[in-house]
């Protein structure tokens, strides 16, 4: 082919030495040069700002996880069977095949008192003893209304006003334990209590209407 | 890329191709650097040939050594890097192919050629020789134009042509009877004048 005298030769030699020439090419060199360069700053940014992203997405995991397991922290709902609970609920005069669950009355390990670290688990702490040990429950609520007056959005708030609630039962303020509970029950603490929160205020529906028809 | 100072960046560099590619593969801008010294003018020429506007080959440049850093990462070693670069250029140039193909129209019916421009000192009959096959590649198939330029005017033996057209080594002899066959008959009628 190299040294064949067609045209086809003669074209393939002269359209090489057309186009063998070359310019230096400093124009594009500069350009990819400086693309690399503005593409490892950009890969930089884009490192960084995963890492940033990763962190604050890291962070906010803990924070929440801590959250759930501070504020949520409760005792095992038991079934009430103890004298003092038999004797406010047959003072509600439910009727007997409702059987509410609320939250125990004593303390146990999950339920004790935080370490009183700060204000606010010393405040938790001594509306968490009012509730649990002093058996009185306008003493406790009003400890939990301090608290809650203080520290309305604190780590332990849910728990407080779920036990402020409970209160409100124990002293047969019932419409405004409906209206503590409706929270609980609605899912605006997710899964937190909803459960007994729903059935406490079914009981209390019934019980309600309960007395009515009993009482007319 | 890593940072580097620019009198490195623009200091000719004779690393060896095994340093050569570790550099490309860890983002070395020197490499980077190097690289384009040691074939960017294979690559524009290979592009010009193929795309026949000059334009368009320092466009196919600068795409080929853009990528250069990433495509090392897939270099596998069977090719030697000169020819992996060109097969990225083989690459790019299709994606310039059509737009060098309208610019080349269009200056075709201005009567002014890309491929060097008018130079009344230059040979007229070399030039438009030259000229003539330009303009038939054009009428080639892509891959019978890339086993045509690397084989015949880059002068590169069938197995080389293969690799840096990423296609057997009988395919790029059978592309290249094609192109052949076909720019005979699309010069044949300039013979008699």
């Amino acid at each position: 082919m190299k040294s064949r005298p067609d045209s086809l030769t003669s074209a393939v030699r002269e359209f090489r030495e057309l186009t063998e020439t070359s310019p230096d090419g400093s124009a594009t060199r500069a350009r990819v040069l400086a693309g690399a360069t503005r593409g490892s700053a950009q890969a930089r940014v884009r490192r960084l700002t995963v890492n940033v992203v990763a962190l604050t997405v890291a962070v906010g995991s803990a924070a929440v996880a801590s959250t759930t397991i501070v504020t949520h922290r409760a005792p095992t709902p038991v079934v009430l069977a103890t004298p003092e609970h038999d004797q406010a609920l047959a003072s509600l005069e439910r009727p007997a095949h409702v059987r509410p669950v609320i939250p125990a009355m004593a303390p146990d390990e999950a339920m004790a008192a935080p370490p009183p670290a700060d204000g606010e688990a010393t405040a938790y702490g001594a509306a968490h003893a009012a509730h649990f040990a002093g058996g009185q429950p306008e003493r406790a609520l009003a400890a939990w209304n301090d608290y809650l007056r203080v520290y309305p959005g604190g780590r332990f708030a849910p728990e407080a006003r779920f036990n402020r609630a409970i209160c409100l039962v124990r002293l047969r303020r019932l419409e405004l334990a409906a209206q503590a509970l409706q929270p609980f029950a609605h899912g605006r603490y997710g899964a937190y209590r909803r459960a007994e929160a729903v059935r406490l205020l079914d009981w209390l529906s019934t019980g309600g209407e309960h007395r009515e028809t009993r009482n007319p | 890329m890593r940072p580097t100072t620019r009198a490195a960046a623009t200091a000719p560099s004779a690393l060896p191709e095994a340093a050569l590619l570790d550099g490309l593969r860890n983002g070395d801008l020197n490499a980077l650097a190097a690289a384009f010294d040691r074939w960017h003018g294979r690559v524009r020429v290979l592009a010009r040939r193929l795309l026949a506007e000059e334009a368009a080959a320092e466009d196919v440049v600068q795409d080929v050594f853009t990528e250069l850093p990433l495509a090392a990462r897939r270099f596998d070693g069977r090719a030697d890097l000169e020819s992996f670069v060109l097969g990225i250029a083989v690459k790019r140039v299709r994606r310039h192919r059509r737009a060098a193909q309208r610019r080349r129209r269009a200056l075709a019916r201005l009567n002014v050629m890309e491929l060097g421009g008018p130079d009344p000192e230059r040979d007229v009959y070399r030039h438009q020789l030259g000229q003539r096959l330009a303009a038939a590649l054009d009428h080639l198939p892509l891959p019978q134009r890339v086993a045509f330029v690397l084989c015949e005017v880059e002068e590169m033996t069938a197995a080389e042509a293969a690799i840096v057209a990423d296609c057997p080594e009988a395919t790029v002899r059978t592309r290249l009877f094609h192109a052949r066959r076909r720019l005979r008959e699309l010069l044949a009628p300039e013979r008699g004048r």
